[in-house]
């Protein structure tokens, strides 16, 4: 400072103390009177402006037991300065008792004995700058957290060199030891190959865009993980060229879609199928089904055209014809009803296959009689199943041995199983007219008739329903060639359909 | 000159069509020999060894056991003995999609069984008088499809 007279070096150095951005006072003595405190200081007591000449530790009681007291009274009495930094000081500003953060300076003022007069208190206010840093720490903790609890790997890629470092986990997707860092050339020796394109698309958007947002397979001997990368370039001023990101292990939920991808395709494929089925249907009504009503209309015709003439043999016959097909009309709607109703039944029930054939043999009785028909079956499983779908696949497949029986031999009919680890084969043999191999894939069609309808009577949907019914347990049914005349189908089950 | 058939075939594997069939040539055209075959195959081995009279009009049913419509019209047409011979489609179909593939095959009229014996009686005798006109020349499309 230049040389001023007393006067002004006196008013000036008094106007920069009280005008000063930050705190000043001076304390004497023991109990610490202030004998000087800047406008800053007054404000930051909180105790209005009436406090030069009080004493310190009496205008701010809160301080006590906050060991500023004796601070104070330490340099006083030794006449070391005192420095604390980021320290907590509660001061009651305004009636209300509040933390803040201070940098603080006790100084001691020396007088001309050299003994200690007083101390300076300055003091910088950091409170501010202690709250955001206290919200950094609560945020990075609860980022921490979340980055924990979403199994998140972290990493950084230095674009300017490719190196790449990353958290515990992130590292570990790619195998690699805790201390090593990876670089962008040894990522991509990881990288499944069928994703190899796609990650360099990737990289080199990220040097172009700053952004990195892929999901790709990374595959460390032989063991396969979907990934899923996120990162953009740093804001932070010390982070030039770096980008930061978050990877995700995501085959779980790469899997669960691929799951659900396989069980739509499933679902579509059953639903195609019974589309299929129906458009079946609407084959028969309008062609199978009409052709008994054109014959009853047909037949009709004839015989009111023969009503008024004598021919009582004629008038008969025609009226049996009109009576035989609307008995081929009822019999078909009936096995369309079974056909259509076999989608929607209890599959869990406890079917004892012996009852089952048993009920078959009574049903058929009277054919059975008629044919002079042995059906011979050893002592069947239980299965898990449905009742009467297992019924009509029975009474299905014998009906038909019975019908294709040859002609001038008695049928012998039999009903044989045996199991392996995976599954149960259930044979049905008869001594028949036999199908030729060449239809064995043809007769399980829907309304498919290998022999011509006054030849065998039937509606062509027995052995679809047998398939269907197969089907839904989960099984195949299929025509096997046999050693002897006669047909032979076999039944396989999956083993976990015996009930034990 | 309009052209008479003395031995007409009729292959159906429906034996109360062809006791409808049967009865009108009874009762209409009792001068015409009519012989029936059950399904394709017991056409063609009656084709195979020339009847008697020579047979020049086919009636076939499509949905047949053995040999279906269809593959006894591609055997005709493929024949050098037999292409000549004139096949009317006798079935219960009327989609357009049969009677598009029939006319594709190469037969020469199709007719879907009627529900009415009369009607039935009427439109075996329109296929007489129109074979009888155009003889083996086949019709346009739209001449294929014979109704009352």
């Amino acid at each position: 400072m230049i040389e001023l007279p007393d006067a002004l070096r006196e008013k000036i150095l008094r106007e920069v103390i009280d005008t000063a951005p930050f705190p000043i006072g001076v304390y004497t003595g023991h109990k610490m009177k202030i004998v000087l405190a800047n406008q800053c200081m007054i404000e930051t007591y909180g105790k209005g402006p009436n406090v030069i000449g009080q004493n310190y530790t009496e205008i701010l009681p809160e301080l006590e037991n906050q060991l500023i007291f004796e601070q104070l009274r330490d340099v006083l009495k030794t006449g070391i300065p005192y420095e604390a930094k980021n320290s907590r000081v509660d001061i009651v500003v305004e009636g209300v008792l509040k933390p803040h953060y201070f940098n603080y300076n006790f100084t001691p003022i020396f007088g001309e004995d050299k003994q200690v007069y007083g101390v300076m208190n300055t003091a910088a206010e950091v409170t501010a700058l202690n709250v955001s840093r206290q919200q950094t720490i609560e945020i990075e903790k609860r980022l921490r957290l979340a980055v924990e609890s979403s199994q998140l790997g972290t990493f950084e890629i230095d674009l300017e060199n490719g190196i790449i470092t990353g958290s515990k986990r992130f590292l570990k997707f790619f195998g690699t030891p805790i201390k090593n860092s990876l670089t962008l050339p040894a990522v991509q020796k990881y990288i499944h190959s069928g994703d190899k394109n796609l990650w360099e698309e990737s990289v080199e958007k990220m040097y172009s865009k700053g952004q990195l947002q892929c999901e790709i397979r990374i595959k460390i001997e032989n063991a396969v993980q979907w990934i899923r990368l996120s990162g953009t370039l740093s804001e932070s001023d010390n982070k030039e060229n770096i980008i930061v990101g978050i990877a995700q292990d995501i085959s779980e939920e790469r899997q669960h879609s691929e799951e659900l991808l396989k069980l739509v395709e499933q679902r579509t494929a059953e639903l195609k199928r019974s589309n299929d089925d129906l458009k079946q249907f609407g084959h028969v009504i309008s062609h199978d089904l009409k052709e008994p009503l054109r014959k009853i209309s047909m037949f009709s015709n004839l015989l009111l055209e023969s009503a008024d003439s004598s021919h009582l043999s004629k008038i008969m016959q025609y009226a049996q014809k009109i009576n035989k097909s609307s008995a081929r009309v009822s019999e078909m709607i009936d096995a369309i009803l079974n056909y259509s109703s076999s989608g929607s039944l209890d599959l869990n029930e406890i079917v004892d296959l012996n009852e089952v054939l048993q009920s078959v043999n009574e049903d058929l009785e009277l054919k059975i009689k008629d044919k002079n028909a042995i059906v011979e079956y050893a002592s069947m499983p239980h299965l898990c199943g449905s009742n009467t779908l297992l019924y009509q696949l029975f009474l299905n497949l014998i009906s038909n041995s019975l019908k294709f029986s040859r002609p001038g031999s008695d049928p012998i009919i039999k009903i044989e199983y045996q199991t392996t680890h995976e599954s149960l084969h259930i044979f049905i043999t008869d001594n028949g007219i036999g199908i030729a191999a060449e239809n064995s894939q043809r007769i399980f069609n829907t309304f498919e008739r290998l022999h011509s309808k006054d030849e065998y009577e039937g509606t062509g949907l027995g052995l679809s329903l047998c398939r269907k019914i197969v089907e839904r347990h989960k099984g195949e049914i299929k025509l096997i060639p046999s050693e002897n005349q006669g047909a032979v189908f076999e039944i396989i089950f999956p083993i976990n359909i015996i009930c034990r | 000159m309009k052209k008479s058939y003395k031995h007409i075939l009729l292959a159906d594997d429906d034996l109360d069509d062809c006791e409808f069939f049967a009865e009108v040539f009874t009762r209409n055209f009792p001068e015409v020999k009519l012989s029936i075959s059950s399904d394709g195959g017991k056409l063609m081995s009656l084709l195979g060894s020339p009847p008697d009279p020579t047979a020049d009009l086919i009636f076939l049913d499509l949905n047949m056991p053995i040999m279906s419509g269809p593959e006894c019209l591609e055997k005709i047409r493929n024949s050098d003995t037999l292409k000549d011979n004139i096949v009317i489609i006798f079935s219960t179909s009327s989609s357009q999609s049969d009677i598009a593939k029939m006319y594709s095959l190469g037969a020469n009229y199709f007719i879907t069984k009627p529900a009415d014996f009369n009607d039935l009686k009427n439109l075996i005798s329109k296929a007489l008088a129109i074979v009888g006109e155009t003889e083996t020349s086949r019709p346009a499309f739209e001449n294929f499809y014979i109704k009352l």
